[in-house]
């Protein structure tokens, strides 16, 4: 690790990085943005929006659930309950009974409940406030080693599986014709998805870890008229707002999260009007 | 294709320069925290009351600089998060002063982002007063049977646990016995001294109260002359004089605040004369703890001591010192609010015990206290619990100062009724 550390503070000049938590910051935005730029494509393409953002509230839960059982690194209870989640979820929504946006919101508003009795029992909500909002110096290298770890499987994934759930994202039927069983590629999917959120909403903030995950995308898809330029923007403005929002923050002494959310809004209004 | 990703290019430039010139236009006239060009010692305070500490150290001395790490208006620090220009001003730091007690609820942060960062924990060797029933019982009846001090308060509005614990209020709660906090009276060098508790179990609002204040100004001082001691100095500084200066300045403090101490003591006296704190040999030994308690419960009731409800936690310790009993707390500091039940269970008590004083803070709204004073013949005064001000290093002075005047209007005015 010293030796990343060596290598950045000789490869960025500036007085930031001289301080770990700013490299431990830019290292996770380094990883986690492209990611969630990659990711983010699909979740437009599905229209997994509102899921994805349910996945994000279910994070509360995930902590409440960790207290309540004495589980001292919330991290993994988070993690746990946020596939249970998604995996849940997305049986619910195979039966149709339902619309899938009510399904979706029913989920979400329970789980945001739960977590939140549990977690203001006593008056002692304010502990967790800081999972609202984010704190990026949550970042710990643990947090970057599995942040690494995700983007890895998330390639990996990405090579083997995309071009089977991009055909179930084009029509379903036609992919279950071709022998894709559109069922485990969508619970797969969304268990990436669960980890990636569930990896960077400490220090993004339940809030507005959606908008990370829907903005590059969307910014992209604005211009974008083939899937590899839709992957490309999407990455680059991914990344693009993800560092500049992270500077920006460590200057202007705002939040992370929302810093880069307002960068990557900036750039979807630019490039819905040059579309225009 | 390449003319989008042109566009999108000169985009991103474009966004780039803006924000460079947004940082330009707002750093300007805040330039860079105070430049570290002095030598000597830096020294961060956590929060207010911390910062009067430091400031009224460093008085006079060249080679100590205090700076305080959350702005000077912002209050308690129950919900406080660490900015990147915090760890800025950290990692310049030698020496961290901290009330401890699970006020800084993110030195977890600070701990494992500087390890080697001496951090003073000035509550530590306190007793804290608990909010927590359970927890109150349990360390009351440790307090008992050793040093005769039993002050549980309770933090929840709930009529099971007045009945049991009647909010004791005893000044003698300054012990040097540690349960819960750190055990040696060392400055915390090892990082995991028993900190395992947070805000919500321990009332970490010490400083509200004169005698323990000293107690914290004390460990300053004491925290400040080991650190010189052990560590190598900038050239230029002789350690003996910093040091006598140092002394000289806490003393001076220390004595002023023994002052104001004195007035609250007297104030106390005078509002329930002839009646001492709490008898010492009534309470907890052993067997029926709860029942003595009770008992101990009702005495109190019977000898009238003023009662209040207060809207934050934090003066509880205030109370304590001048003589008034708590009947409610109401903890105005977390996000969760009131249910209309509490209330009305509020407006129930503060009627059938003839309440009259309803103590709130400036810094958190006092809507719901104007709400009971309507419905009551309470009133509500204001207290300043001392987490906001200016640089003036007096301020802790005056300000308990006002706050004992206005307890004094506030007793007189329910006389005159």
């Amino acid at each position: 690790m010293d030796r990343i550390y060596n290598i950045m503070e000789v490869l960025l000049p500036f007085s930031w990085i001289s301080y770990d938590f700013m490299k431990n910051a830019i290292l996770a935005v380094l990883i986690i943005t492209p990611l969630f730029g990659i990711l983010g494509t699909m979740i437009v393409n599905n229209r997994m929006a509102f899921f994805s953002d349910a996945l994000g509230h279910s994070a509360i839960t995930g902590v409440a659930v960790g207290t309540i059982f004495g589980i001292t690194n919330t991290n993994i209870s988070m993690l746990l309950f946020a596939i249970v989640f998604a995996v849940f979820l997305n049986k619910i929504k195979r039966r149709k009974t339902v619309s899938t946006d009510t399904v979706i919101s029913v989920f979400a508003s329970l789980s945001m409940a739960i977590g939140l009795v549990v977690l203001s029992r006593g008056g002692e909500f304010a502990k967790y406030s800081a999972l609202l909002v984010g704190d990026i110096l949550s970042i710990s290298i643990q947090e970057i080693l599995m942040l690494f770890i995700i983007l890895i499987l998330t390639l990996l994934f990405w090579l083997f599986g995309f071009n089977r759930l991009y055909a179930i994202s084009v029509n379903e039927s036609l992919a279950r014709s071709k022998n894709i069983r559109a069922g485990l590629m969508e619970d797969l999917f969304s268990v990436i998805i669960a980890m990636i959120v569930m990896a960077s909403v400490k220090w993004v903030g339940i809030l507005i870890i959606n908008a990370l995950l829907i903005l590059p995308a969307a910014a992209s898809r604005n211009m974008s008229s083939n899937v590899r330029e839709y992957h490309l923007f999407s990455v680059m403005i991914s990344v693009f707002s993800g560092i500049t929002g992270l500077i920006m923050s460590f200057y202007l002494g705002t939040a992370t999260g929302p810093t880069i959310v307002i960068i990557s809004t900036i750039l979807f209004f630019v490039t819905f009007f040059i579309k225009g | 294709m390449k003319k989008k990703l042109f566009l999108l290019i000169s985009v991103m430039i474009m966004i780039s320069i803006a924000g460079s010139l947004i940082i330009n236009i707002i750093k300007r006239d805040a330039v860079d925290s105070p430049a570290i060009t002095k030598k000597g010692l830096h020294i961060v305070t956590t929060f207010y009351p911390m910062y009067l500490i430091g400031l009224n150290m460093a008085d006079q001395i060249d080679a100590l600089d205090v700076q305080s790490l959350t702005q000077l208006n912002t209050g308690c620090l129950h919900d406080y998060q660490l900015t990147t220009e915090d760890m800025k001003l950290i990692s310049n730091a030698d020496v961290l002063i901290i009330n401890g007690g699970g006020m800084e609820s993110f030195l977890e942060d600070v701990r494992t982002n500087y390890p080697k960062l001496t951090i003073i924990d000035t509550t530590q060797g306190i007793t804290l007063l608990n909010n927590k029933e359970e927890a109150g019982h349990e360390e009351g009846h440790n307090d008992e049977a050793e040093h005769g001090s039993e002050a549980d308060y309770d933090n929840k509005v709930s009529h099971e646990s007045e009945a049991d614990n009647g909010t004791k209020s005893d000044p003698d709660h300054e012990t040097e016995q540690s349960n819960g906090i750190g055990q040696n009276n060392e400055i915390d060098h090892d990082n995991n001294a028993g900190h395992d508790h947070d805000h919500g179990e321990y009332n970490a609002h010490v400083w509200l109260d004169p005698e323990l204040y000293i107690k914290q100004i004390e460990k300053v001082r004491d925290g400040l002359i080991q650190y010189i001691n052990d560590k190598e100095l900038a050239q230029g500084i002789d350690r003996t004089v910093l040091i006598r200066q140092l002394e000289e300045n806490a003393d001076r403090y220390i004595s002023s605040v023994e002052e104001l101490n004195q007035e609250m003591e007297s104030f106390r006296k005078a509002l329930s004369p002839g009646k001492e704190p709490p008898e010492k040999e009534a309470f907890g030994q052993e067997t029926s703890r709860k029942e003595t308690s009770q008992a101990a419960a009702l005495e109190e009731k019977a000898t009238t001591m003023p009662q209040a409800v207060v809207f934050h936690d934090s003066f509880a310790y205030l109370a304590n010192k001048v003589g008034i009993e708590i009947a409610h707390t109401i903890s105005l500091d977390s996000d969760t609010s009131l249910s209309a039940g509490d209330i009305a269970e509020i407006i129930d008590e503060v009627r059938q015990e003839n309440i009259k004083y309803l103590f709130t803070e400036q810094q958190y709204s006092d809507s719901i206290a104007k709400q009971i004073a309507k419905e009551t013949n309470a009133k509500v005064y204001i207290i300043d619990s001392v987490v906001t001000g200016n640089t003036n290093k007096d301020s802790y002075l005056t300000a308990m100062r006002e706050n004992l005047n206005v307890i004094r209007t506030a007793i007189d005015e329910a006389g005159i009724k």
